[in-house]
């Protein structure tokens, strides 16, 4: 029973059950390129601060008469003007570059990030500041203020990285600074700051972390910047005299016609580190962002956090006839890879649906995502992961699981019509209303635009919308929370359904509101319209439902109707929930309330489903999978609303049905 | 204690005065709005006061105002006797270590990166700098305190459920031992069973620990069974306030009414009724837009008149401490009634009778 969070693990995770938390460098040490290119930056770190020892010859010593040769045994990469070796002064200028790649980022970083953080969390005049900052040096050309800092310091590398640093930073700290300001009004910044803590605190422990990713990013950027420019710097001869890679690119070009080959070894060298910087750049943002998903359950909606419940189990349902049956489903089973294992989250659920019959599926789940995994089923649709592993679905003599693409396109949308607990998510914010319902109804009537749109202000006339022409002109982020529903009803009727999934669809809605959506959805019902209502909300159930389905833990553990379920609930289960709605508190008395939490699916107990949270358990419920009894005929059913009183429990009365199962 | 108890008996230990929120535009010429528009509240030591109200109607912004997270556009707000208004980060860093929030969002609410260990400490390591040898007590006795075994303080907030993460939010704003703490819908976001075990909790909390709540939610029957006082807002104002069973059982403002009408029950039948007499009386719901003058609520209520489109109803003392803000106070009254009046009893029987 998910009220308005749109996210979670609905099934909770037994608290003894830890998750695999990898530390960052394992999940780090899982990505092969970042892998390759963090080895290949430490190589190039490591060789160079041990160029004393292991370069071959000195950073300066001249061989002139190999100077200008190509790879020799003397010169393994070859030998530059006075015959410099190569090799030895890639490593001595690695020193040189590497040193100065770590002051332009180091500057670069301690400049940017705070002034980023705190300008993007306080806001006020420093912001503006820094934004003005940005703005100025975004205008100026780097090199130009380069070259003046050169001209002041000669051939003062060091001066020079400081000033790439600092005007590289108000870039970095508008990245920062927009991220913080998402980061700011996070829950739970709100609630650090109710504690107490202070701004420092809250941005070292609370923001900064969250910051790693865009930063890293920033910072690969920037040092491949960094090393282009030093290069460049040398290759104008601005920068230091002695080796530097950028001076060995000055020096090879200068002797192009001569050697070409000497491009070869600083070229590769630069582009390769560049390219090395950025890939682990990737990789560890990739690392980092992982790191925050445990607790993004929206991001992982297949994982443990599906609604095991929401198909139902056996109808008990005697139809009168077969071209009255709109809908049917038998013994459907669903999994879903979780956690890469294949686990049931719905078990061996059976009903059927009559034209114009209202159909209410009830139970706690918790979970958004579930609940349109079960949708998905019925329309053929499920969510990457997620498979029909038993049982089938006939809608209108469609078999629904076995259908083709092109056949399931044309019941889908068209003659099933699906409204969503967020309509507005489902709704393109660049277009208006009118022009997206139009749309559909002209994919499923291919009937010319101007005939569409005056569907689509029909459609959100019957939706009781009170100006249709004026709404079909606005867009979808400007309706307020009962229009916007309104509106996704009128979307799911525009392709004349014969069946409408509504999942949740009041929860996010006041009850005010709610009540007028219910009424909407019953003048549809009476139309002929069948609807299954997916809610947790017993009295939206008892408002628009004939019949209901109890689900708990991917069974259906009893079908009645909603006045028998009220009156005389079968399930233990059923009775629990009932009883714990505050509506039935006293204050100052405790509520009742079911112990323990909804096994998630994959822990499942054999038996019994409740049985750990059920006061009348016995050894009779574990030993092995309860049928659905059948009680005697519903006496809540009147006419035509025929059906019997289904409940999953050993510890029905027998003597009422003779312990017949359904 | 003692002393503190009977200091508790005679002053409020929250008090607003005519609080004004007020939200600037995102446009410089934009005017804003005003989210709160004038509300006095008062909430006594060890008492809960209830807010109710659909969303918009400024029930957060008051929580959010006393906590200090937006800022006061005019009125004042005291807390034990003492103005906070305008009160600064440091009164602030003092004031958390007796005032917290728990919120709705059992997801957004904490650091997905931070151990649940981490986030119940937060403030007392970093607002009252306790040592940590008390910190691991203190840490302990809240998550016992809230069902939850130590053992969970090692853990991450994504392996816990939306009710275990609730009482994770409970325990973090009971680790500073507070006086009073915020309940923005904190149960709002959670299963039925669920939901009647955290209720449990804070109301096992509050008479262990003498705590007031703010318990703010848009459900009446959540509010009803946890509060002393229900106070219901609309528009940014209060229309009625009062004892909680006489707000939530025999409600005297349209708004009120309206409210209590349009929560279906679980019994068809009864919701049957209740229903044809709803639509009968026709309500409009929301949408329909506010007046810049006069009742708020006067565009969907049933018995507006000029008076209500023109001039703002004053909120006066109409029966025994029940306060209501409506000029037709007297033809409100039993608007409803016959949907009103809930079979609460009959209802419960008959669950009863079913029961285990």
């Amino acid at each position: 029973m998910t009220r308005t969070t749109p996210t979670a693990a609905a099934t909770p995770v037994a608290i003894g059950v830890p998750v695999a938390h990898r530390g960052f460098c394992r999940r780090l040490l899982r990505k092969p390129l970042a892998v390759v290119a963090l080895g290949y930056l430490i190589a190039i770190v490591v060789v160079t601060v041990l160029a004393g020892w292991i370069a071959p010859h000195g950073s300066d010593d001249q061989d002139l008469a190999q100077a200008l040769t190509g790879p020799s045994r003397a010169h393994l990469m070859g030998a530059g003007e006075l015959g410099r070796d190569v090799l030895s002064r890639l490593l001595f200028g690695g020193r040189v570059t590497l040193l100065g790649e770590v002051i332009s980022v180091g500057v670069f970083a301690v400049v940017g990030i705070p002034a980023g953080m705190i300008a993007g969390y306080r806001g006020g005049w420093f912001d503006r500041v820094v934004l003005r900052v940005a703005d100025l040096v975004y205008a100026v050309p780097v090199v130009i203020i380069l070259l003046v800092v050169l001209a002041v310091f000669p051939n003062d590398e060091t001066i020079a990285m400081v000033a790439l640093g600092v005007l590289g930073a108000p870039s970095l700290a508008r990245v920062v600074r927009s991220a913080t300001q998402d980061i700011r009004d996070e829950l739970y910044v709100r609630a650090a700051v109710v504690a107490g803590l202070s701004d420092a605190v809250i941005l070292r422990r609370h923001v900064l972390p969250r910051l790693a990713g865009p930063i890293i990013v920033q910072l690969s950027l920037f040092g491949a910047a960094a090393v282009g420019l030093e290069t460049g710097l040398g290759f104008l001869g601005l920068g230091v005299t002695q080796a530097t890679w950028g001076t060995m690119v000055a020096e090879a070009s200068r002797n192009l016609g001569e050697q070409p080959w000497l491009l070869i070894p600083s070229g590769f060298v630069i582009i390769t580190f560049v390219l090395a910087l950025g890939l682990l750049g990737d990789g560890v943002r990739d690392a980092s962002a992982e790191r925050f998903e445990p607790g993004r359950p929206a991001r992982r909606p297949i994982l443990r956090s599906i609604a095991p419940q929401r198909l139902l189990q056996v109808s008990t349902d005697n139809s009168p006839g077969a071209q009255d049956e709109l809908l049917s489903v038998s013994g459907l089973s669903v999994t879903f890879a979780i956690d890469g294992v294949d686990t049931e989250v719905v078990h061996d659920v059976s009903f059927t649906l009559r034209r114009g019959q209202a159909l209410g599926i009830v139970g706690e789940s918790g979970c958004g995502c579930g609940k349109s995994v079960t949708a998905r089923a019925l329309i053929g649709l499920l969510a990457p992961g997620g498979e029909v592993t038993a049982g089938r679905v006939v809608f209108d003599g469609i078999d629904v699981t076995a259908a083709d693409r092109a056949t399931m396109r044309g019941v889908r949308g068209r003659r099933i019509g699906l409204i969503s607990q967020d309509p507005v998510s489902g709704l393109d914010p660049s277009f208006t209303v009118g022009q997206q319902i139009s749309e559909v109804v002209r994919r499923h009537r291919g009937c010319s635009q101007q005939e569409a749109r005056r569907r689509a202000v029909e459609l959100l006339q019957m939706v009781s919308l009170p100006d249709p022409t004026a709404v079909s002109k606005t867009y979808p982020h400007q309706l307020s929370g009962g229009m916007a529903q309104r509106v996704g009803i009128a979307a799911a009727l525009a392709g004349d359904p014969d069946l409408v999934v509504a999942d949740e669809p009041t929860t996010a809605l006041d009850v005010t509101v709610q009540a007028e959506i219910l009424d909407l959805l019953r003048t549809l019902q009476e139309s002929g319209v069948a609807i299954i209502l997916v809610t947790h909300d017993w009295g939206v159930l008892a408002d628009l439902c004939d019949r209901a389905l109890v689900v708990y833990a991917g069974q259906i553990v009893e079908q009645a109707t909603p006045t028998t379920l009220v009156a005389a609930p079968g399930h233990p289960y059923t009775k629990g929930l009932l009883r714990s709605n505050p509506r039935f508190g006293v204050p100052g008395r405790p509520l009742v309330s079911i112990d323990g939490v909804v096994p998630a699916p994959g822990e499942w107990p054999a038996g019994c489903h409740f049985q750990d949270r059920c006061p009348l358990v016995t050894r009779q419920c574990r030993v092995g999978p309860v049928p659905l009894f059948a009680l005697a005929r519903d006496p809540g059913a009147a006419g035509d609303d025929r059906g019997e009183h289904g409940v999953r429990c050993v510890l029905v009365d027998h003597s009422v049905s003779g312990g017949a199962r359904v | 204690m003692s002393d503190a108890e009977i200091h508790f008996e005679t002053v409020d230990l929250v008090r607003t005065r005519d609080l004004v929120v007020h939200y600037p535009g995102r446009r410089r010429r934009s005017p804003g709005l005003d989210a709160v528009r004038g509300v006095s509240i008062d909430i006594a030591a060890g008492r809960t006061v209830g807010l109710v109200g659909e969303s918009g109607s400024g029930k957060s912004s008051i929580g959010a105002a006393l906590l200090g997270l937006v800022p006061t556009a005019a009125g004042t707000i005291s807390f034990d006797g003492a103005d906070i208004t305008h009160a600064d980060r440091a009164a602030r860093r003092l004031l958390a270590r007796r005032m917290q929030v728990v919120f709705q969002d059992p997801f957004g609410s904490m650091n997905p990166a931070r151990t649940i260990g981490e986030t119940v400490t937060e403030a007392l390591r970093y607002n009252l700098g306790l040592d940590r040898g008390v910190v691991a007590d203190r840490l302990e006795r809240a998550l016992t305190d809230v069902g939850l075994p130590p053992s969970a303080a090692g853990r991450y907030p994504g392996e816990f459920s939306g009710g275990q993460r609730q009482r994770i939010a409970i325990a973090r704003a009971i680790a500073v031992d507070p006086d009073f703490i915020v309940c923005d819908e904190a149960v709002s976001a959670l299963d039925l069973s669920v939901q009647a075990q955290v209720l449990n909790l804070f109301a096992r909390l509050k008479a262990e620990r003498g705590l007031s709540y703010l318990f703010i939610s848009h459900d009446l029957s959540v509010v009803r069974y946890l509060s002393d006082e229900i106070v219901v807002l609309f528009g940014g104002r209060v229309v009625e306030q009062g004892p909680a069973g006489t707000v939530a059982g025999r409600p005297a403002h349209p708004y009120t009414q309206a409210l209590v009408a349009a929560a279906p029950v679980p019994d068809p039948v009864e919701q049957r009724r209740r229903r044809l007499q709803r639509i009968a009386l026709a309500v409009a719901g929301a949408g329909t837009v506010a007046a810049p003058q006069g009742c708020a609520f006067a565009p969907r209520c049933p018995l507006a008149t000029a008076i209500c489109r023109e001039e703002d109803p004053q909120l006066a003392e109409r029966e025994q401490q029940v306060k209501v803000a409506c000029h037709h106070y007297e033809d409100a009254r039993g608007l409803f009634d016959g949907v009103v009046s809930t079979e609460r009893t009959t209802h419960t029987e008959r669950v009863e009778m079913g029961g285990t």
